[in-house]
Formats: structure tokens, sequence, C-alpha cells
């Protein structure tokens, strides 16, 4: 509890402007009613106590994980009254800071769950921390993990991974950290490579799911959609992945165009499918390109499959240091980007804008893997945004405007609080939590990037235990 | 060569005196700078030249402080160290290689060159008296003094002829410079200890760069004067990373199975192998061996410790964007271990064992020593390779960075940016 309130404190010492923004004010909220719940828990000294203090700390970590977007999203907008500097600080302590609590949290639920018999676990876990995390199986979850998610973004197989170095290298630390720094820093490196090597593939699917190039949702149609076509729809999810879907692209028939769409294919894939006249869309493989019709993702009418150069993923370990390097041939980082990379309020970052579309996020791998499932359940999205992001986006001229707030309206009509991500999005978040993760440990990350050429990123982990978590604490000031 | 010590202090007194050139060391090659000195014309740098070379007055014995090398002739270093040298930047250079004037260059060269030298006469100087007096430093001190007369006992190139006699003179000079930094690296593993870490670093730093900038004014008039294709005098228009890299690879590759025996290490080199860049040759051959040194012997002597059989390659990428070449140098030598990597900078800091300090057995210190002088050169152990590369590659505002994978191996990153057009300042 000490935590929330440090970050309270951190809240309320934010520029005026910057705690009225929406998003912002939304998480403070969420805090403060955090604190007045654990204000009130009374010592927990029983079992049973113990069950019940466990299940308020599960609802409290489901219902905080609307803090991510929420916060990114308010920084964004907030950019302009904001230092840049002044809000990497704020959004880099929160997040530290939110990983210890989250940390504790969870370890503690764990831990009494294994205590009740509830949860078994292997022996070389205590709680969420493996003793014995084998960074060549971190290496390759992830690998899959990613690979799927690039399969179901641009429909071919993915660039190998190949994996070099101290295979059966081990160290102590909690699994879900690592494996979301690996799975964002080889999810970069994939989708740096497609971008590069098949960027016909690569600008398809982004248009076929209503994004520009960056990951954007973008503002305008880029092929004639019809006049139903509405910029303000951008923000909402549905929409744009509809949008291209089908020429009434009007709000009402939103969520039943979605349904409509696949008609012909047994495995939907709307991100795919085209700007023009419905069309069916297309089987996600591109090796099967002759026998369907063309569309947008066939445009480079090859029969063969691009070459997309493998990644490399090298281990090393040492006596207290244990270093991870993913090197791709994805292009490299233009020197313009580079030294934004770790921000969150930089101009460049726009992306965070799409966290419309990503109402909760917990900022793990796992969230990953159950995406893959949902899709193929049709699931609806639902963008749980507030009419404010789609007027930040909204260009002059949106004769639909009206149009545009009754399908917000119509789409938080009760569809649950899933929270999936269109494989192709982008949120710009990947990298600065992985620096905050990695150097939440003692541990740090950093990318060299050969322009032209691609990008080498190396992960070194402490392994020794003694490291100390590195939260700032700041004494509380005078109110 | 007899080294006698002298006793006088290293700060030199500006008494105005008359005094000759001490032969003291390399005997041949003064004897023939002597001689040059004494055909100067009656111009008045040659009256400093004079004043530093003396003209035919005969030895006074060793041991008296008139003959002391040191602190004769400050006069004339002083006058020469407080001239404000001209800013030329690297495309100004270029601009008098475009118009060929041949006379014009020899000037500015005759002009500036004194001024540098100067100061790095001075700097030696002030050196600290125990660091000084090492044969190694002595010996570059003198070379740079008596140098420095050299040039400016040479005729003032106003026309054709006087420009080839002075082109021809700079050369010989340029190669008796040759052997500077090992040398002066020699002389700072022996006594480096007696002055600060910072202190030796500054000096090294001012040392190596002012080297840089004299040799690149002088070389570049003297390219000029036998002009190649693709060059404007000392840049290469065309230069191909790619393929110089590979003939220094093949190169480091013979001197590893000098030094070490066996099989040396293949190497690889990918990426955008055709690009053509313009820079200064030699400097980027520096940088590209003192890397690849370190990378082969890293992955020997990696291999050796942990019984691998065979040599993982050194790969090398070459990458090309708008604004400048990456070259990448990847080994699997075992990384740099997290103690010596806050020392990989330091003058003189190397992980070469001194052959003095080891109980092994003769041969094993034979291989030592001729790792250090090698015939092709040393391998390593000066400990001046990598801060000195560095200085080259920021020269032009390019970048040398390493970043270690500990336990398995190094990569090295070497920026080079476009260097034609630069308004880059030679400066000291």
């Amino acid at each position: 509890m000490h935590f929330i309130v440090l970050k309270i404190n951190d809240f309320q010492h934010l520029p005026f402007i910057v705690g009225t923004n929406p998003h912002i004010e939304h998480v403070y909220k969420l805090y403060w009613k955090a604190f007045e719940t654990f204000k009130n828990i009374p010592p927990v000294v029983t079992l049973e106590q113990n069950r019940d203090f466990c299940d308020i700390l599960e609802d409290m970590l489901s219902a905080h994980l609307v803090a991510i977007p929420r916060l990114a999203m308010g920084i964004a907008e907030s950019a302009l009254h904001l230092d840049p500097r002044e809000a990497d600080r704020f959004m880099n302590e929160m997040l530290r800071s939110r990983i210890g609590r989250r940390v504790l949290a969870e370890q503690h639920i764990t831990l009494s769950g294994v205590f009740d018999g509830k949860e078994c676990q292997d022996e070389s876990f205590i709680g969420i921390v493996n003793t014995r995390c084998r960074a060549r199986e971190v290496v390759d979850k992830c690998t899959a993990l990613v690979g799927k998610v690039f399969e179901e973004a641009f429909g071919i197989p993915p660039p190998e991974v190949h994996v070099d170095g101290h295979l059966d290298a081990e160290f102590t630390y909690i699994p879900d950290q690592i494996e979301y720094i690996i799975f964002e820093l080889l999810k970069n490196s994939m989708w740096a490579t497609v971008e590069t090597h098949a960027s016909d593939v690569f600008r398809a699917a982004m248009q076929g799911s209503g994004l520009d190039a960056d990951g954007v949702p973008a503002a305008a149609a880029t092929a004639a959609t019809g006049p139903g076509e509405r910029r303000g729809e951008a923000w909402d999810a549905n929409a744009a992945m509809t949008r291209a879907a089908s020429s009434t692209a009007s709000a009402g028939l939103v969520n039943k165009v979605r349904t409509d769409s696949p008609s012909s294919s047994t495995q939907p894939n709307p991100y795919s499918s085209s700007h023009g006249p419905a069309t069916p869309p297309p089987p996600p493989s591109l090796s099967t390109a002759t026998t369907t019709p063309p569309r947008a993702p066939q445009q480079c009418s090859r029969n063969t499959k691009p070459i997309l150069p493998p990644i490399r993923a090298t281990i090393g370990t040492a006596s207290s240091l244990l270093t991870f390097r993913i090197s791709d041939q994805g292009g490299g980082i233009p020197s313009s980007t580079l030294p934004h990379l770790y921000s969150y309020s930089h101009p460049s970052k726009r992306k965070f804008l799409n966290f419309a579309h990503v109402p909760r996020l917990a900022g793990k791998v796992a969230e990953a893997a159950e995406e893959i499932n949902h899709h193929h359940h049709h699931h609806p999205h639902h963008a749980r945004h507030s009419v404010n992001c789609s007027s930040s986006r909204n260009t002059a001229d949106t004769p639909t405007s009206a149009a545009a707030a009754a399908s917000s309206s119509s789409s938080s009509s009760p569809c649950s609080l899933v929270t999936r991500k269109p494989p192709g999005l982008r949120l710009g978040l990947g990298l600065p939590m992985s620096k905050v993760y990695a150097n939440y440990w003692g541990g740090d990350i950093e990318v060299i990037s050969l322009d032209g050429y691609g990008v080498d990123a190396y992960v070194a982990l402490r392994k020794s235990a003694t490291a100390l978590e590195g939260i700032a604490t700041s004494a509380l000031g005078p109110h | 060569m007899a080294f006698v010590p002298r006793i006088a202090c290293l700060r030199p007194s500006r008494t105005q005196t008359q005094l000759i050139s001490v032969a003291i060391g390399g005997a041949g090659r003064r004897n023939s700078r002597l001689s040059l000195c004494r055909a100067t014309h009656g111009t008045a740098s040659s009256t400093d030249a004079g004043v530093l070379a003396g003209s035919g007055v005969p030895l006074p014995p060793p041991g008296s402080a008139a003959t002391s090398p040191v602190w004769r002739s400050s006069s004339v270093v002083e006058k020469y160290a407080k001239m404000p040298f001209t800013r030329v930047t690297l495309e100004e250079l270029l601009q008098m290689g475009e118009t060929h004037d041949l006379v014009s260059s020899a000037r500015f060269a005759r002009d500036e060159l004194p001024k540098r030298m100067a100061r790095r006469v001075k700097a030696l100087q002030n050196l600290p008296f125990i660091v000084g007096v090492n044969p190694h430093i002595k010996s570059i001190y003198d070379l740079y003094h008596d140098s420095l007369g050299a040039l400016l006992a040479l005729p003032e190139p106003v026309d054709g002829p006087s420009q080839a006699v002075f082109t021809e003179e700079l050369r010989k000079l340029v190669g008796a410079h040759q052997e500077v930094i090992p040398v002066l690296a020699k002389g700072f593993k022996e006594c480096g200890k007696y002055m600060t870490k910072d202190a030796k670093t500054m000096f090294l730093d001012n040392m190596i760069h002012a080297r840089i900038g004299i040799r690149v004014i002088a070389e570049h008039h003297l390219s000029l004067a036998t002009p190649s294709p693709a060059y404007i005098g000392v840049v290469n228009t065309r230069l191909s990373p790619a393929v110089l890299i590979t003939s220094v690879a093949n190169y480091v590759r013979d001197l590893c199975e000098l030094n070490y025996g066996g099989v040396a290490p293949e190497f690889v080199v990918a990426g955008h192998t055709d690009t053509l860049i313009a820079y200064i040759g030699v400097h980027l051959e520096y940088i590209f061996m003192e890397i690849l040194k370190n990378a082969m012997r890293a992955t020997v002597e990696f291999s050796s410790r942990t019984g691998r059989i065979e040599h993982p390659p050194v790969e090398i990428v070459v990458c090309k964007s708008d604004e400048e070449v990456v070259i990448r140098v990847r080994d699997q030598g075992g990384g740099i271990s997290q103690k010596d990597l806050g020392h990989i900078w330091d003058y003189s800091y190397t992980t070469v064992p001194k052959y003095d300090d080891d109980t092994d057995s003769i041969f094993d210190t034979q291989a030592r020593m001729g790792m250090q002088a090698g015939s092709g050169g040393p391998m390593a152990g000066l400990g001046f390779g990598l801060p000195m590369s560095r200085i080259y590659a920021k020269y032009f505002q390019g970048s040398l960075e390493i970043r270690s994978i500990e336990g398995y191996g190094c990569d090295v990153f070497l920026r080079v940016p476009n260097i034609l057009g630069s308004s880059h300042v030679i400066e000291d």
C-alpha cells in the first residue's frame, strides 16, 4: 500500500491540466479506490482472512489492467502540457511501481494458492519466481507465440529464429517479465523483417486492418469504400476492421457486417480483406495464392513466398550476468527515431493513440496467447474509449461525425470487456516497458541500430538474486 | 645508441643560445638531417632552423648544460607553438586537390606543419621528467624536435622546382614518423605509472589527435603530388569497406597463425558489400586491423580455454544508410568480463599477460614476445589499439562502440560518416 500512496502522490504532482485528462483522472481514481480499499482491510491473521485478502488482490489486479493503456493515452494526449522528460519519468515511475506492486500481489496470491493446495507448482518455482528459468525455453516459447501472432497478422509464415550460444543456460527470474521482454523484441524484429523484405504483404495487412504503415489507425480510407466512410470511425475498433470489408460501413451495421463478411471462408481473417467491393476474405496462407481471387495481399502476385531473413537469438552466460541478443535484418531504426525509442510522449509515438483498441493491458505474454484463441472465435472488440479520443483524431471534414458518435455509443453496447488487439496493431509500448522490466532487477536493455540493415537488441540480466528493486521512494511532501 | 642522462630541467629556460644538435641516438639519420640543415638559404625560418640545428659548430662535450637537447632552442619552439594555426576543413583541403595547385598546397603545408609540430614538441617537453627521460619517449621527442628544425630549414615553395624539393623532403619526414605510436606506446607501458591516468590519457589523446591532423595535411599534399585515380589527395573517393576489411582480415589471419599456430578463425563479410564510400583509407585500415586482431585473438584464446575444437568465424557486416556506413564485427571470443569492460578504452590496458610475470615455459615466453613484436607487427599487448582506433573513428565524427555478451563474444560497431563535403576542421 505504501507504493500506492507514493504513486498517488505522483499523480497529485502532475500539472493540473494533465491531471484533468480523463484517462489520467480515471487511473487516479482507480488508485485512490485501491488506497481506500487497502486502508480498510483488517490485518491478516488467519488463513481465511488471507484467502479473502487474495481475492481482493485479484480483483484489484484485474481492475487495474486498464491502468497502462489509460495512462499511456493520457500521457500521449497531454504531450503539449508536459515536458517530455517529465512525462517519461512519470510513466517509468508508474510502471516500475506497478510492477513492484503486482509482483508482490501476485507472489502472495500464488504462494497462498500453493499453500492452500489450490495450485501446484514445479519445485523450481517459488511463487511467481522460477529459480530455474531456462533461457532457451523462454526464447522458444516467445518465438512460437510471436510466430502465431505474425501468421494471424500477415498470413505468411514468420521468419525463422535461430538460437545459439549457451543453450542450457539457467537463471532465476520471474518468467512473465523476461518473457514479456523477449516477446516484444522478437515481435519488433519480425515486424521489421516483414516490413522490409515483404513490404507489400506488410502494407496489405496493415490496410486490411485499417491501419497505416506505422500500425496507427489510418485517418482515411485509402481506397474507395463509398460515402459511408467516416474519419471519426478510425477510433472505433470494430469499424476499422470492418471498413474494408464492405462499402456499407455505416454505424448500425458495424457488428452485423463483421459477422457477414467472412462468408466464404472457414477461417475468418478480416485483416486481409480488400478495400473494394466486398470480396470473400482470403485464406491466411500466401502459399495457396494461386487458388484465391485477387485481393490486397496478393497484389504482389507472386506465387513464391517472400524470403524473410532469419532472426538470430543468442544466449550468453557468465558468472553474474546472463545476456540475450536478438539480431534481425529488419532494416534498422532511422536515426531520427532512435533517441525516442524509450519515450512515451514523443510526437513520433502517436501509436499510443491505438490504446483505444486495447482497453485493458496486463503487459503479459499470456495475453498474446489468448489473443490468438479469441480471434478464431470471432469475438467482437469492445473499445471502451471515451469520446475524447475520437475527437482528438477527428479531422476537419467529418460530415458524419454525428454518425461517428452514434457508432461509438452503439459499439459500447453490451459487448464484454474483452481486450484483444488486432495482431497488426502496434502500441509503441513494447520497448519502454521492456526497459522498465529489465531495469527493475538491475538489468538493462540496449538497442543498436544498423540503419538500412537491422537491429541488435541486448538484454542483460543479473543472475545474482540480491539486486534490490529499483523503485524510487521520494519523500512525501506536505500537502 | 648511448643514452646520456641530462641533468637539466625539462622545462626549458628562455635564453637564446646557439646550440647544435647533439647526436643522441639514430646517428645515421640525424647526420643526414644535419647536413640538410646546413644547406639552408638565408630566410627567416632557416635562421630558426639554424638555431635549432646549429651550423657547423663542433659538438661540445656531452654533459654540459649548454648541449642539453631539451632546453635548447626553446624560443623557436615557443614562437611557433604560439602561432595560431589555420583552421582548415577537409573540404578546403579537397578543394586544393581539385585545383591541382601544388604550390599552394605546398605552401600551406609549409606554413601549417611547423606550428602543429611545435605544439607537439611543447607537449612532450611538459611531460614529467621521469617520463621524458624514458628512452622511447625521448626518442620521439627528439624526432619531433628535429623534424621541426628540418621543416623550417626547407625552402619556401614558391614555384615548381622549390615545391618539388619541399615535397621530396616532406616525404622523407613523413616516413621517419611512421612508427611514432608504437614507440610511444612502449614508452608509456614502461613509465606510464608515473603519471596519473587522467594526465596520461589527456596527453595521449591530444598527441594522437594532433598527429592525425599533421599527417592528414602532410600526406594530403604528398598524395596530390603523386595523384592516383579515384583519390583526391589523401581521400579515396571509391573506397570499398568490404574489400578493405577482407584484405585486412586475411592479413590478420596470417598474423594469428604466426603467433598462435594452428588455423586462424575464418571470417565472413555480409550485408551491403558493394558499398563504396569516400574516406581516408589508412584510417579505416588501422581501425579494422585493431578490431580484427582483437576478434581473432579472443576467438583463438577462448577456444583453447574452453576446449573448443573449431573456431567460430568472425562475422562482419557492412551496412549503408543515407548518413553513414556501419561496420559490425562479431566474434565468439568469450566476451569482455565486467571487470575489464571499464578499462578497455584505457591506454596501456591489455589483457596480454606480462611475460616476466609468468612462470611458463620458455616457448610460451617466446610466443608472447613474438606476439608483441611479431614480424607483421604486434598482435596485441601494447594497449593502444582500442583507444587509438576510437580517436581515428571519431576524427570525422564517426564512432566506435563495443557490446559484450559475457561468456559468448563481442560485437564491435564502427560508424563511418560520409566525409565528402565534410565541414570537419583539421584542428590541433
